[in-house]
């Protein structure tokens, strides 16, 4: 009895409620709109996920091809390194090697999973932009800044995976030169990871656009 | 008399006390410092996973997760491994 009554007091409840401000007569649709977008966005989330899985996928290929191409330098550079009279140059040129390999996997990892976010954040705006124009809108604008975004992610995982596949080393002339030479490899895998940061940027910049574009467009109340 | 040396333990009771703020906040700076030192490509990637990507297609929302999304700068880093060669 008490289940009952209490069944009913919510159903009444419900039907008592005032429309929130701003509400027009179509309200209930409003809702059910609502509904339909958030599952839209599950889906698109899941399928942006999915595609992002298959890059990872492919990243982990590019990174193992890439040890196994490094592990004969690796083994010149530890013969190379043998030859050092200094333990404490060893040491320290033995440490920037192998954070040589931490940086680029630490960084191409991080860069992966920015890209994935972007593209999670660019997803709910195609979705946002369907039922936009699905309530007469006009998404022009906001389709050309994701077509651009996705270009602009789509080059900037090809410059992640090239980037997993590049392994660094010391060439180890003579003792001497051990200065110049470990400044000129750090050098290089500066400008390389400096290059797909200006990428990963890019992309990000691009995806903004794409935000701002569709926040012009304004809510389906928005005249 | 007796009060000048009741001022006296009062004044050295300060004077430990702000010494002893003094280390707590040194110590505490020190080891911020370090921390940021020690920092790695890690604390980077703690940085741009703060919360997952909500279902909310609000552009507000949108921005939020958008700013939270950072690309990062390998400089640091980078600067750190030059003085470590600087060494060499």
């Amino acid at each position: 009895m008490h289940l009952l009554l209490t069944v009913f007091l919510l159903v009444v409840s419900v039907f008592m409620t005032p429309k929130p401000a701003g509400a027009t007569d179509d309200y209930p649709l409003r809702i059910q709109e609502t509904e339909n977008e958030r599952d839209r966005v599950q889906e698109a989330k899941e399928e942006a996920l999915k595609n992002r899985e298959e890059a990872m996928e492919k990243l982990r290929e590019h990174k193992e091809e890439a040890l196994e191409n490094a592990e004969t330098r690796r083994e010149e550079f530890r013969l190379k390194l043998q030859e050092i009279r200094d333990e404490r140059k060893q040491k320290i040129l033995e440490n920037l090697v192998e954070r040589f390999e931490n940086v680029n996997t630490g960084w191409t990892n991080h860069w992966n999973n920015v890209l994935t976010r972007l593209t999670e954040i660019l997803s709910k705006v195609t979705t946002r932009a369907d039922t936009l124009e699905g309530a007469g809108k006009d998404v022009s604008s906001v389709r050309t800044a994701v077509a651009a975004a996705t270009a602009a992610i789509d080059a900037a995982q090809t410059a992640i995976d090239e980037q997993a596949g590049n392994s660094y080393t010391i060439e180890i002339d003579t003792e001497a030169n051990l200065g110049q030479m470990t400044n000129e490899a750090i050098g290089v895998l500066h400008e390389d990871l400096r290059k797909v940061g200006g990428l990963i940027e890019e992309a990000r910049t691009l995806v903004l656009a794409a935000i701002r574009a569709l926040g012009e467009i304004g809510d389906l109340n928005a005249e | 008399m007796q009060n000048k040396k009741g001022v006296t333990e009062l004044v050295l009771i300060l004077v430990v006390v702000v010494v002893l703020g003094v280390a707590a906040f040194i110590a505490v700076r020190y080891f911020d410092f370090t921390g940021s030192m020690n920092k790695t490509v890690d604390t980077d990637i703690a940085v741009v996973s703060p919360s997952p990507i909500s279902d909310s297609t609000d552009v507000d929302v949108l921005e939020e997760e958008f700013e939270a999304t950072l690309t990062g700068s390998v400089d640091s880093e980078i600067e750190e491994m030059m003085e470590e060669a600087a060494s060499l």
